[in-house]
């Protein structure tokens, strides 16, 4: 069986108009795909919106995995949120990546959007006592080939460093560089 | 060794830290660098210092920047890349008046790939809980550190530390691997490089 | 069990004159010390077999079953049972003239394959066909005129390539940001994932796409703002683009910019092959530029040109353990035997005319 590894951290987000950020990602694959070791979900620490306009993380990722096919290769979903110091969290940006097939070393940078109020009542409410619209179905952010009756806003990005380290795919017949 | 009796290959991480950077100057006498090496279950150093600090440090003519200049080696085995080494830097600074204290945490991967890698990583710092708390840490200087920094290594329960960043630390290191080919492992990146 | 009590029946008349020949497999759990001397029997019959030798034909029992489905219990002749369960399976061989050890070598090797079949087991596509895996990603639209866009894609896929159904897709509808130094920017962050399949021997022409970057407004107006056209080699790898957008407009200037503001219009160009020719000088439009678009794709390509060689590493710690399992085989084959030639000569003994089985 091949095996992909995945080394890395989610540096930070860029871009937003929110003073304290945080993100929590989610590796998503095709049934071929299953995690050997590392956390596929997980949430970064809430970091501050700095002198540069972007707010840090450095948030270690680890993964492994193990396939027995081609299709459905790792993507990432992220959901970035804002912490405000009453404690509250409200979503601020949703974005999706595939994961490069290459091994090496990758900056990916991801364009965020969130999902826009609908009427004027909404966005009223929004523009005085904060808060958001958030996604019920999470799957639509990498599913879908129309997306069209979603309204959405563009946000910030986010950084990510990432390592590929990849295994035995050649003894399949695989060219991938 | 016959290739069919290979189980574990060997990394050797060599480099420095070089120097931290502050874009908004630094006003301590004196600056040090701790730095510390984390791992999986299926690696184990072979040599090498796995912690060690620097000597203290103060900024020169540019008032932005202290240089460190620390060398780290070390030298892994492992049977599994997952856990690939993270190293751990915990930069504080030693003044007369607040005595020993944080100036903030770095995460950083020892490079995957072979060949010489110059990381720049933030430095996170954990904020206070409470405005009074802030206020406090701005006054006498000494700011909330966290109890263990390998927990920012490990990527889970950290319970949404609220942190700030006000500088980069810089090093540069370089990786040499033996037997990660035979074993199958694939990390070198392809010769050209497209531009987009 | 019960065509065990049926043989030892002393009331047996169908079997007159009949000769039977038995061999039982039987699972020893007994204790022995150093010099194979029993010191405590515990054994439990796993399997007999009847050789009716007058009219040649065996009786197998009990019968052939699954592992997975119907597991037989191993039970010992008083009825207690182990927690052990077993299947059986028969296979006809050709009667070769070999070692016995080299039979037991090959039975190892055949069960060691079995157990790591799923090692071996990987998704490839038919033989002399090369399956190419596409993801690709719009990432953002730089610099247009207007504010909420989303992006229409097209697909067209060269000849003598099979592809997955996705021809034609829609992003969606996203207000741009502004920030302070950069340019307006609408984010989508879009995969498609694509799967083409196309003969080994042939180099398949690129993969067409055309992209619409359309705006929207409070009226529900759909409006064309650029059009960008990307030929997508099959090569793997991964890689990054902007292409720039070009919007078709008429010749005249006063008419073109009317035509835009008060009726839009999108979808313009009907044939977007249009894209893909070089510019014809006598046209009655020409290209005006619009923003960027960013993209990033990933290309994966598959065949069965080499044989698969089995990976070298799961098989380091479990051959050796295989071959230090065929040790122990080979000893406990030794010690069977020995109480074998023990068994039977109590055999011999008892009824006089029947053959040893390993006599044959």
């Amino acid at each position: 069986m091949a095996e992909l590894h995945i080394l890395g951290n989610i540096h930070g987000a860029s871009n937003f108009k929110y003073q304290s950020l945080f993100c929590r990602y989610s590796f998503q694959a095709g049934p071929n795909w299953t995690v050997v070791s590392g956390l596929p979900e997980g949430q970064t620490v809430s970091g501050q919106l700095g002198s540069s306009q972007s707010a840090v993380w450095s948030h270690p990722l680890d993964i492994h995995y193990i396939t027995k096919g081609l299709q459905g290769w790792p993507k990432l979903l992220l959901h970035v949120s804002c912490l405000d110091s009453l404690g509250r969290t409200w979503t601020v940006g949703y974005s999706c990546c595939s994961l490069p097939a290459v091994p090496g070393y990758h900056e990916i940078e991801l364009p965020c959007w969130a999902p826009s109020a609908a009427t004027l009542t909404d966005r009223i409410r929004q523009y005085f006592l904060g808060g958001s619209h958030q996604l019920l179905q999470t799957d639509i952010i990498n599913i879908g080939l129309d997306r069209l009756k979603l309204k959405t806003e563009s946000r910030g990005t986010v950084k990510l460093h990432i390592d590929i380290v990849l295994r035995n795919f050649s003894q399949f017949g695989v060219e991938y560089k | 060794m016959r290739d069919s009796e290979v189980t574990h290959f060997l990394v050797s991480i060599s480099g420095q830290i070089e120097f931290a950077s502050f874009p908004a100057g630094v006003f301590d006498e004196e600056v040090y660098v701790q730095y510390e090496f984390v791992w999986g279950p299926d690696w184990a150093v072979k040599s090498g210092l796995t912690s060690g600090v620097s000597q203290m440090a103060r900024p020169g003519s540019n008032p932005e920047t202290v240089v460190f200049n620390m060398p780290v080696e070390l030298v892994f085995s492992s049977t599994n890349v997952s856990g690939w080494p993270q190293i751990i830097l915990t930069v504080r600074a030693k003044n007369m008046m607040s005595g020993d204290s944080l100036r903030g945490y770095a995460l950083a991967l020892t490079p995957p790939t072979a060949g010489v890698r110059q990381i720049t990583s933030p430095l996170l710092r954990p904020r206070a809980a409470t405005m009074l708390g802030e206020w406090l840490a701005w006054v006498t200087g000494r700011y909330p550190e966290l109890a263990d920094p390998k927990m920012l290594a490990s990527g889970k329960d950290n319970y949404l530390l609220r942190t700030e960043s006000y500088g980069n630390i810089t090093m540069s290191l370089s990786m040499i691997s033996k037997d990660l080919r035979k074993l199958g492992y694939d990390n070198q990146p392809p010769a050209y490089k497209e531009s987009s | 069990m019960s065509m065990g009590r049926l043989f030892r029946s002393e009331d047996n008349i169908a079997v007159d004159g009949d000769s039977w020949m038995s061999m039982h497999v039987v699972l020893d759990n007994s204790e022995y010390n150093e010099d194979s001397q029993l010191l405590l029997k515990q054994e439990a019959v796993l399997l007999s077999l009847h050789h009716n030798t007058t009219r040649n034909y065996v009786i197998v029992s009990p019968d052939v079953n699954t592992l997975e489905w119907n597991p037989y219990a191993v039970e010992t002749s008083t009825g207690v049972r182990w927690n052990y369960v077993y299947a059986l399976q028969l296979e006809f061989d050709k009667e070769d003239d070999v070692d016995d050890l080299e039979i037991l070598l090959k039975k190892l090797k055949k069960k060691w394959n079995s157990k790591n079949k799923h090692i071996l087991n990987f998704t490839m596509p038919s033989i002399g066909k090369r399956q190419y895996f596409i993801t690709l990603e719009i990432l953002s639209a730089k610099d247009f005129d207007a504010d909420e866009l989303y992006v229409e894609f097209f697909i067209k896929y060269p000849d003598g390539v099979t592809s997955s159904d996705v021809h034609h897709g829609r992003t969606h509808v996203t207000t741009s940001m502004r920030s302070e130094d950069e340019p307006r920017q609408a984010h989508f962050a879009q995969t498609v994932d694509l799967q083409v399949e196309a003969d080994d021997d042939q180099e398949p022409a690129p993969i067409k796409l055309f992209f619409e970057v359309i705006s929207t407004d409070w009226w529900g107006r759909h409006r064309t703002e650029g059009y960008a056209y990307l030929p997508l080699p099959l090569d793997p790898g991964h890689r990054t683009r902007v292409l720039t957008c070009v919007r078709p407009e008429e010749k005249n200037k006063v008419e073109a910019e009317s035509r835009r503001f008060f009726v839009g219009g999108c979808h313009l160009l009907k044939d977007l092959d249009v894209l893909t020719k070089p510019r014809m000088q006598n046209t009655d439009f020409y290209y005006a530029s619009s923003g960027t678009l960013h993209l990033r794709w990933s290309t994966l390509a598959q065949s069965t040109i080499a044989c698969p060689r089995p990976p070298a590493q799961p098989s380091v710690s479990s051959a050796s353990a295989v071959l230090q399992g065929a040790e122990a085989v080979l000893k406990q084959y030794r010690k069977a035997r020995a109480r074998l030639a023990a068994a039977t000569r109590d055999l011999k003994c008892h009824d006089g005319g029947g053959d040893s089985w390993n006599n044959n």
